[in-house]
């Protein structure tokens, strides 16, 4: 029996959440700004891929949705990757995927770049103009 | 002589032995190899950092307790599935992105 070259990580481990945060100094209604993905999936286990998403939420939600590109990005991320929550606290917005432990704690420049295009919608629903990257 | 200052054959062995070992320790080679003992210890948000500015972001990691947003909640409390108990590990601040900050934090 041969063994694995490259074996996933697992077991006790610390985990890890990168939060990306725009900042707002206006008081912000929960149920606008929250919002979730809901994916649409194709194949199990390792070989499964993100076929589509729909953002679940409020008004910010509603304009995700609207935006064809962010969605075609989404798709193309992985499927740990494509999970994300839009959480508004005191003074910000946060972006946030799942816990990864610290082999998988990485950014790509996909990944960023779909976090930076929520971020501007995120400014658009605060009324803050967004910057263009 | 009496008999508690004669020396048993297993005795004189057992010396002997131990006599052999005690100068074989003293010849073990080094067994040091060629990496430094000194770790430069990264702290988890520079390291992040790093693979920010790899990816052509430009960031710069913020020393640790400095920012108000790490004094404030992490979580809105809206998910029942939000973690309790989190540990903050320090804060980046980005340029040129409509990302004001990132924040790293550790479950536990």
């Amino acid at each position: 029996m041969t063994q694995e070259l490259n074996p996933i990580p697992w077991g006790a481990q610390d985990r890890f959440q990168a939060h990306f945060i725009v900042k707002t100094t206006r008081d912000t209604s929960d149920e606008n700004i929250l919002s979730r993905t809901k994916l649409e999936t194709k194949g199990h286990f390792g070989s499964k891929r993100v076929s589509g998403v729909q953002w679940i939420g409020g008004t910010l939600a509603e304009a995700l949705n609207s935006d064809t590109e962010l969605k075609n990005m989404i798709t193309r991320l992985s499927y740990d990757d494509a999970q994300m929550t839009i959480e508004p606290t005191k003074g910000a917005v946060r972006i946030y995927g799942k816990w990864k432990d610290s082999y998988n704690f990485t950014i790509t420049k996909e990944l960023f770049a779909v976090y930076d295009r929520i971020a501007s919608h995120i400014k658009r629903e605060l009324g803050s103009p967004p910057v263009q990257s | 002589m009496c008999d508690d200052m004669k020396f048993s054959t297993e005795d004189k062995l057992a010396k002997s032995f131990y006599r052999h070992i005690y100068l074989w320790v003293g010849q073990i080679p080094n067994m040091h190899d060629s990496e430094s003992d000194t770790i430069h210890l990264v702290n988890k948000h520079e390291e992040y950092c790093e693979l920010l500015k790899k990816i052509g972001i430009a960031a710069e990691a913020q020393p640790l307790d400095t920012e108000e947003i790490e004094k404030e909640n992490f979580y809105s409390k809206n998910f029942s599935n939000s973690p309790a108990m989190v540990t903050n590990h320090g804060i980046i601040t980005l340029k040129g992105s409509n990302i004001d900050e990132v924040q790293i934090i550790q479950r536990g």
